[in-house]
């Protein structure tokens, strides 16, 4: 599930006046913020992607691991003591892809907010 | 300094104004979230997840307070906007969500941690919040003069009275019968609450549906708690299998046993009957008509039912010997996990959000400075206001 955030980079370029790119406080000149701000949520939104589908593969390897280890009486108790590692080894993924997430939804956020900034010091809404 | 300072007030302000927002636009059903990880963890802790459970045993926790701080805080804060909630066709029937997650948090007391204690408190504070939402909800809309049309006012989540009432039973299986003297007693009261429940989803289901047909449907209209259709019938088939599994020698439940699991497997079969249905409708909602995923408090009240489908199938391949059922249990369980995780991640980005917002307030001066010149334009931008519902 995606989240809604501010500012979009297409919206953001879209608005960014050409001759506008001197902010008024003597800040950064808005151009390099902008560019920065994109690429903030560029790799942002890579990294949320990527976070979520190593989440989703460790929680599914994690419920087959498991899952494996039920099968019948015999064969689960063979294979529950061997899939222990196993079972961690997933976990340890879901924990990884979370993280990657949480980095990217920081990264993702911290760009669309200085978009959001730039877009209003800009003089432009920073949504329609 | 001074500049620094009132920039610092600036920030602040978006902070309180942000959480405002929030605040008074938050949903009464928001205890959903605590009854979607209640329910997938108890799902977890059945099919031998057991790391998993844990886990999400010591997020609901917190969870669960949090949601209860919050929800007073709104009482004392917005005073109006809480009362208007209880006589509001579409809010309203939210409030049954507390009753259903105190109930499931104490089932996972009862299974997780073996606290009877705790389970039977949590069920007797689920019992007076149930008396307190049936006989208030239903009553401010009975009274309210100006009432909604059938298409406006009815949706899924007035099926969460089935669920508290269902949650009710089946939390009371578990805890009522051993602990007090009249154990006939016991199971005749959580029998009672099973057919309330039975009865309550047979009239609503009954409007829904004919909402679905005869009423015009947009993708706005088919919210996440639709879900709720099929939940409700699962905790009933769950709670079926709780009072088979309690009857133990009571003269009642052996006599009404045929009775009661011939209703559970009409309970499972009407949940499974829903599914492709839901699916169907979600793949329109958002593949067609291209309504776009985005976070809402409300799709805990679509992970609640795929959890509970996982849990109630457990129990009926239990009940009934039916071990050619238990890849669906299993199934279910992995997808409601996913769709619990997809949910949390929306819910922590909002957290992520609020705390950049608070730290730039501190860390930024300058930039918010001269923000503070542009306040007006700033205010009117919808970048920090809150869209959607709360």
């Amino acid at each position: 599930m995606s989240t809604s955030h501010p500012t979009s980079v297409d919206q953001h370029q879209a608005w960014m006046p050409i001759h506008e790119n001197q902010s008024r406080d003597g800040a950064p000149p808005i151009d390099s913020r902008a560019t920065r701000a994109v690429s903030l949520q560029r790799a942002g939104r890579a990294m949320v992607i990527a976070g979520f589908v190593i989440t989703v593969v460790g929680i599914v390897a994690y419920c087959m691991v498991t899952f494996a280890g039920g099968l019948d009486v015999d064969m689960g108790d063979l294979l529950l003591h061997n899939a222990v590692p196993f079972a961690r080894a997933t976990l340890g993924v879901l924990g990884l892809g979370t993280l990657v997430w949480l980095v990217g939804s920081f990264t993702y956020l911290r760009g669309a907010m200085d978009a959001d900034e730039d877009t209003s010091e800009a003089g432009k809404p920073s949504e329609p | 300094m001074k500049e620094g300072s009132s920039a610092g007030l600036l920030g602040a302000a978006r902070v309180r104004r942000y959480v405002g927002e929030r605040l008074s636009s938050m949903h009464p059903a928001y205890f959903a979230m605590s009854m979607a990880t209640g329910i997938v963890s108890i799902a977890c802790h059945l099919l031998g997840l057991r790391d998993l459970s844990a886990l999400l045993f010591w997020i609901n926790v917190p969870a669960y307070a949090l949601i209860w701080i919050a929800m007073i805080a709104r009482a004392m804060v917005f005073p109006r906007a809480f009362l208007a909630d209880w006589t509001s066709h579409q809010r309203g029937p939210g409030f049954f969500t507390s009753v259903a997650a105190t109930c499931v948090l104490g089932s996972q007391f009862f299974l997780l941690r073996h606290s009877p204690a705790i389970a039977f408190g949590l069920w007797v504070f689920g019992l007076v919040l149930w008396v307190i939402c049936t006989y208030t909800v239903f009553v401010a809309l009975s009274i309210r003069e100006d009432k909604p049309s059938l298409g406006e006012g009815i949706n899924g989540g007035w099926l969460i009275a089935v669920v508290a009432t269902q949650a009710i039973c089946v939390l009371g299986c578990q805890v009522l019968p051993d602990r007090v003297a009249n154990r006939d007693a016991a199971l005749f009261f959580l029998t009672s609450f099973w057919l309330c429940g039975g009865m309550l989803y047979i009239w609503m289901i009954s409007l829904i549906f004919y909402r679905y047909t005869f009423f015009r449907f947009s993708p706005s209209d088919l919210m996440p708690p639709y879900w709720i259709n099929m939940g409700a019938v699962a905790i009933s088939t769950l709670a079926g299998t709780a009072l088979s599994a309690a009857a133990g020698d009571s003269p009642l439940l052996t006599s009404l046993q045929p009775f009661v699991k011939g209703f559970t497997i009409l309970y499972w079969a009407t949940a499974t009957w829903w599914i492709p249905m839901l699916l169907v409708l979600g793949i329109w909602r958002h593949g067609v008509r291209r309504v776009p995923f985005a976070y809402d408090p409300l799709y805990w009240g679509l992970v609640f039912p795929l959890g509970m489908y996982s849990v109630c199938t457990y129990r009926l391949v239990e009940t009934f010997d039916l071990p050619f059922l238990g890849w669906i249990s299993r199934g279910f369980s992995v997808v409601a996990i996913l769709a619990w995780m997809f949910t949390f991640f929306g819910l922590v980005t909002r957290f992520i959000y609020l705390t950049l917002l608070a730290a730039r307030a501190r860390v930024r001066p300058k930039e918010n400075q001269a923000a503070t010149d542009r306040l007006p334009v700033f205010e009117r931008t919808s970048a920090f206001q809150s869209g959607g519902q709360s």
